[in-house]
């Protein structure tokens, strides 16, 4: 496989952070050298460990979406009835769960835990940036933040779903749709927790706040609180849920939230990038690599040919 | 036995049994079979009641079948539940003490009652007789009543409550009485009061009068509803040029909600508009400089001590009663209930797009939305085969 000058460069990049070896670089180029150029026939056809095969998260981060998960659930359970207070379900479910009495407890605790599930989150990433800096192995691209490229890579990966494309972009570690569904995440956990402070601390806003604004405070908050989750539990049920669980090839679930583990198939997928890491990172990965190759000609594989362009030349 | 009770029942069952002639005649029937099956029941609730009853109006009354369809074609419900009676507020009021006008037996339909007449119980703290007249005079003074409002007359004095309107106790509901449900009497606390006080009902009447005072006898919700019998009636809201839908817009507060789903602690109409401390007959409109909801008083009222005592001013600031449907009264809240809307809409199309395409590419790979001419899908293919 010919490398985009994009993936070269990262690759590249990688191996000087890493502090790789001459012979480990050879290793490395000539792994990717045979490597077929069609990536579909590649991760259609390695061996992929259903649970997972290449690190991806950190304990930390599977415990804070359990935390986050869980109380988010459990948090619009206790939640929707007093949203939607005339319906048939309101009232029976909220009895259910204990009544108004008890689930306002139980909101307000939960909120607690998830509050303490962000800022566990942001001591995490705070704290594991400061040390890949540290070593020197900081890398902006393989983080969340967004950049003009996850604009690029929806473009071409909406191309390539609407059939234009016989390839999906080389996208890093985080792809745009994990970015888009982070922040709309922190932006909604701020809301809420912000929001909340309003319903759970009347009275000290009503102190803080200049007389002009409390008139409208309180009400802005409680549209903004109610719509919030509502948007939230959508995105959740809509985005996430067909994300990690029901996508074709994903269904039940990906079971990376609890292993920690990305399957080798979805990394050269949709995380094309971070494999390249991975081979820089992870001697027995390339290992697998080579004896994977050794016996599977993927040039003889068929690939369905799709009636489109054949995948752009990589950039460059 | 107090005939009071009927004309309670009567403007009880007007607004509830209100229906057709053949309905009441199989309910009628339906009673009558009870009453012959059940009767020796029944006499045993009858000397229960004899104290009060001199007059003996419980032997007719005591039949739960009791009961005519009166001129303007209402059923209407006589039956006296002597049980129920006797841990009433007016077990040792005579019948005749309220029912003045009835000075024959069988009698004729007797008048609405005047809860301000005087009757033959002596108020213990004076030695005046008893009558409800203070309370009404309150109340006629108050956003509520009547007269001396220092305007012109009012209009539609239909419309004013009457005694009755909110104090429709479950005693003078009809067959709504439940298994298990006793008055608020503690008979541990009662023996202590027995020790000195032990003539007669007096420990009894006495602790029952005290504590139905310091109890809530309605939950929030039940006072809320209370009141969205006139002020939850958009018409009623028209004649009385009152400002929206105020019954609407509490239930949408988490005040409502709380209450709505029987939180005891939930504040309803009074908590807010009644002066906190004060006589609730003593309500105010909110124009008027007394009431609880008048400007210069919100934020006192809110700051009960049973409230957000610890709130600072701005609280008075806070909305109560919006309607969010409203862009000129509450543009903000209107507006930003719009911008979710689309928010919601905008986000779910946008996902459900790119779920849509997604799907269709992992599904039908081959499948393709822009179909390529024949020549340049044979070369896309050789290129493919040449890889």
């Amino acid at each position: 496989m010919k490398l985009s000058e994009q993936a070269t460069e990262l690759l590249h990049d990688a191996m000087r952070r890493n502090k790789t070896s001459d012979p480990e670089r050879e290793e490395i180029e000539t792994l990717i050298e045979r490597l077929p150029d069609d990536r579909v026939l590649l991760y259609k056809n390695v061996v992929s460990n259903p649970i997972g095969d290449l690190p991806r998260y950190s304990i930390h981060i599977r415990l804070q979406h359990l935390l986050t998960f869980t109380t988010f659930l459990l948090l619009a359970f206790t939640g929707l009835p007093v949203y939607f207070i005339d319906a048939f379900w309101a009232e029976p479910f909220s009895q259910m769960l204990g009544g108004i009495d008890v689930t306002r407890v139980i909101h307000r605790t939960l909120a607690s835990i998830m509050i303490f599930s962000m800022l566990y989150h942001v001591v995490t990433i705070t704290g594991g940036t400061i040390y890949s800096i540290v070593l020197g192995k900081f890398d902006i691209r393989r983080t969340v933040i967004p950049g003009l490229k996850d604009l690029r890579d929806m473009k071409e990966d909406m191309l390539y779903f609407s059939g234009r494309r016989t390839q999906r972009p080389e996208m890093d570690k985080f792809m745009y749709k994990q970015k888009i569904h982070y922040f709309a995440a922190a932006f909604g956990n701020f809301v809420m927790i912000f929001s909340g402070s309003a319903f759970l601390f009347p009275d000290i806003w009503a102190g803080a706040l200049p007389g002009g604004w409390a008139a409208y405070f309180q009400d802005i908050m409680r549209i903004a609180h109610s719509h919030e989750a509502l948007l939230a539990l959508v995105v959740i049920a809509f985005w996430h849920w067909y994300n990690v669980h029901l996508a074709p090839g994903r269904f039940p679930m990906q079971w990376t939230f609890l292993t920690g583990k990305i399957t080798r198939e979805h990394q050269m997928e949709e995380h094309f990038l971070e494999y390249l890491r991975n081979l820089v990172e992870l001697p027995e990965e390339r290992r697998f690599l080579s004896t994977f190759l050794d016996h599977f000609d993927l040039t003889e594989q068929e690939r369905p040919v799709v009636g489109a362009d054949p995948a752009p030349v990589p950039e460059g | 036995m107090n005939i009071d009770i009927n004309n309670r029942l009567h403007s009880v069952c007007r607004d509830r049994w209100r229906s057709t002639a053949p309905v009441c005649m199989i309910r009628g029937l339906l009673c009558c079979l009870l009453m012959f099956c059940g009767f020796g029941l029944f006499l045993s609730d009858a000397y229960a009641a004899a104290a009060a009853d001199e007059l003996n109006c419980v032997l007719c009354h005591k039949y739960r079948g009791l009961s005519r369809i009166d001129e303007a074609g209402d059923f209407r419900l006589y039956y006296i539940n002597k049980g129920l009676f006797n841990k009433g507020p007016h077990k040792r009021v005579q019948c005749k003490d309220c029912h003045a006008d009835i000075d024959k037996i069988p009698h004729d339909p007797a008048e609405k009652v005047d809860c301000t007449i005087q009757c033959h119980l002596t108020e213990p703290s004076g030695n005046e007789k008893f009558t409800h007249k203070p309370v009404a005079e309150v109340l006629a003074k108050s956003v509520h009543g009547t007269v001396d409002k220092g305007e012109e007359d009012v209009q539609y004095p239909e419309d004013y409550p009457y005694c009755t309107d909110c104090h429709d106790q479950p005693l003078y509901r009809p067959l709504s009485f439940f298994k298990g449900q006793a008055a608020g009497v503690s008979e541990r606390g009662l023996s202590r009061c027995k020790t000195c006080h032990q003539t007669g009902d007096f420990a009894e009447d006495f602790y029952n009068h005290v504590t139905s005072r310091l109890q809530k006898m309605r939950v929030s919700s039940e006072i809320v509803k209370l009141c969205a019998k006139c002020h939850g009636d958009e018409e009623f809201q028209e004649r009385h040029g009152l400002q929206g839908n105020v019954v609407a817009s509490y239930w949408e507060t988490f005040h409502g909600k709380a209450a709505y789903f029987g939180s005891d602690e939930a504040p309803d109409c009074i908590d807010c508009h009644v002066v906190y401390g004060e006589n609730v007959h003593s309500i105010a409109g909110r124009a008027s400089r007394a009431s609880a909801t008048h400007e210069a008083n919100v934020s006192a009222t809110c700051r009960a001590s049973e409230c957000h005592a610890d709130a600072g001013e701005q609280i008075a600031g806070y909305q109560v009663h919006t309607d969010y449907g409203d862009p000129d009264k509450y543009p903000l809240q209107y507006y930003m209930l719009k911008f979710f809307k689309y928010l919601m809409a905008g986000v779910l199309y946008f996902f459900i797009t790119i779920i849509f395409l997604e799907l269709l590419r992992r599904l039908f790979p081959d499948f393709s939305f822009i179909k390529q001419p024949e020549e340049k899908r044979q070369s896309t293919i050789s290129t493919a085969a040449k890889q």
